[in-house]
């Protein structure tokens, strides 16, 4: 991907309705969205939709990014990654099934183009992950990568919904505190 | 609550175990703090090429957004919004090529091949019928206005609006010119929609349209 300053500007851009921007940035990230896209949503057409969905928003909400909280880049992938699992939901996650390995869902190199310490930080994240219980880490995962719900959880894990909380809450917490070292 | 399970809960709306729906300002900030901290999991996706047409199927989405929304702003009509739907696409192109022609000079047509060209044909919400043609130049920034036909009621002016594709207020761009053709600078690109209002002779006084009637979006013709 391009490198990360430049997004930022070019989203900065857009916030200000620049429509060449607008174009110069779908360029750049729409092959990144479009493979989040299709991962999480296992289908080439419900991920069509959801690349629209992700640029009709960067479009009308670019305004909201503020480069002091965060890159450009994670701002759009988190975006993908949301329509992607709005629209999971919407189709009763019928597209992918109900026995997805999480695991492999995360535990794949790191994208040899990333710029920047993108690297770094995904590798730490995996690595905070990887110390966690088991559970609690394919419990994040699974809402994460597929859009569970609590109660999607419990019947995964045939396990009482509060129960899921509690290992949920304290897979977090572990979590924060491990990236946080 | 403790911070720690607020912060909690912004986790778990982070990835979704929790509604974000109805959160506060606050509770946003926090939520997204968590998506910045998980985004990295989504690094090592593999870049996937999306089809050719899907910018323009955005561009065209876009632009049918921002009509609908301006309508709404408008306060117009189911009734109008289907009559707008009703001449969109093509067949606004086409309407647009028939309608310029005869009116330009050929210098003036004669645009270099790998120049692209907008026009916003602006026509009734209610019966289809054009009001207004902007032919924009992208070569010089210089927009033609053409007034076609429409007639505002009596002791009445028509005002012509551009409504930025940011969904920002429309923005006047003074009455309806008597001339044939009115040639002006005039900021605007695709996404844009333009809009024509029944208002008192001397314009509106609100600085908003007042009884928006016509409206038309950009659209690109090669």
């Amino acid at each position: 991907m391009t490198s990360d300053t430049e997004i930022d500007d070019l989203l900065l851009a857009v916030a200000r309705s620049d429509r060449a921007a607008f174009r110069l940035l779908y360029d750049r990230v729409s092959p990144k969205l479009f493979g989040i896209a299709l991962k999480i949503c296992r289908d080439r057409t419900v991920a069509e939709d959801v690349l629209q969905e992700v640029f009709t928003d960067v479009w009308r909400k670019a305004r909201n990014f503020d480069p002091r909280r965060g890159e450009a880049g994670a701002w759009l992938a988190v975006i993908a990654r949301n329509r992607s699992v709005d629209a999971l939901r919407r189709q009763g996650r019928g597209v992918m099934g109900a026995t997805t390995g999480t695991e492999a869902e995360f535990d794949t190199a790191p994208d040899p183009s990333l710029s920047g310490d993108g690297g770094v930080e995904y590798l730490t994240l995996v690595d905070c992950l990887k110390r966690l219980d088991e559970r609690q880490r394919d419990l994040i995962l699974r809402a994460y990568y597929r859009g569970d719900s609590r109660e999607d959880l419990a019947r995964a894990f045939d396990t009482p919904v509060n129960t899921i909380k509690t290992w949920l809450r304290r897979g977090l917490m572990s979590l924060k505190k491990c990236l946080d070292e | 609550m403790t911070g720690k399970e607020r912060d909690l809960d912004a986790a778990e709306r982070a990835i979704g175990t929790l509604p974000r729906k109805g959160e506060s300002a606050r509770a946003r900030r926090e939520r997204e703090a968590w998506e910045y901290r998980l985004a990295a999991l989504l690094r090592p996706v593999e870049p996937v090429n999306p089809p050719s047409g899907m910018f323009a199927r955005i561009s065209e989405h876009l632009a049918h957004g921002d009509t609908y929304m301006a309508l709404r702003r408008t306060q117009a009509s189911a009734r109008r919004w289907r009559g707008i739907s009703a001449i969109a696409g093509l067949a606004v192109i086409g309407l647009a090529a028939a309608l310029v022609a005869p009116i330009l000079s050929p210098s003036e047509q004669a645009a270099p091949a790998e120049t692209p060209r907008y026009v916003a044909v602006v026509t009734s919400a209610e019966t289809g019928e054009p009001g207004m043609v902007v032919e924009f130049d992208t070569g010089t920034g210089i927009a033609t206005v053409i007034p076609v036909g429409a007639t505002a009621p009596e002791d009445h002016a028509f005002e012509m609006w551009r409504v930025p594709a940011d969904e920002s207020a429309p923005i006047s761009l003074g009455l309806l010119p008597d001339e044939p053709a009115l040639h002006r600078d005039i900021d605007a690109g695709p996404g844009d929609i333009f809009a024509i209002s029944v208002e008192a002779p001397d314009g509106s006084a609100t600085g908003q349209p007042t009884d928006a009637r016509y409206f038309g979006q950009i659209v690109r013709i090669e």
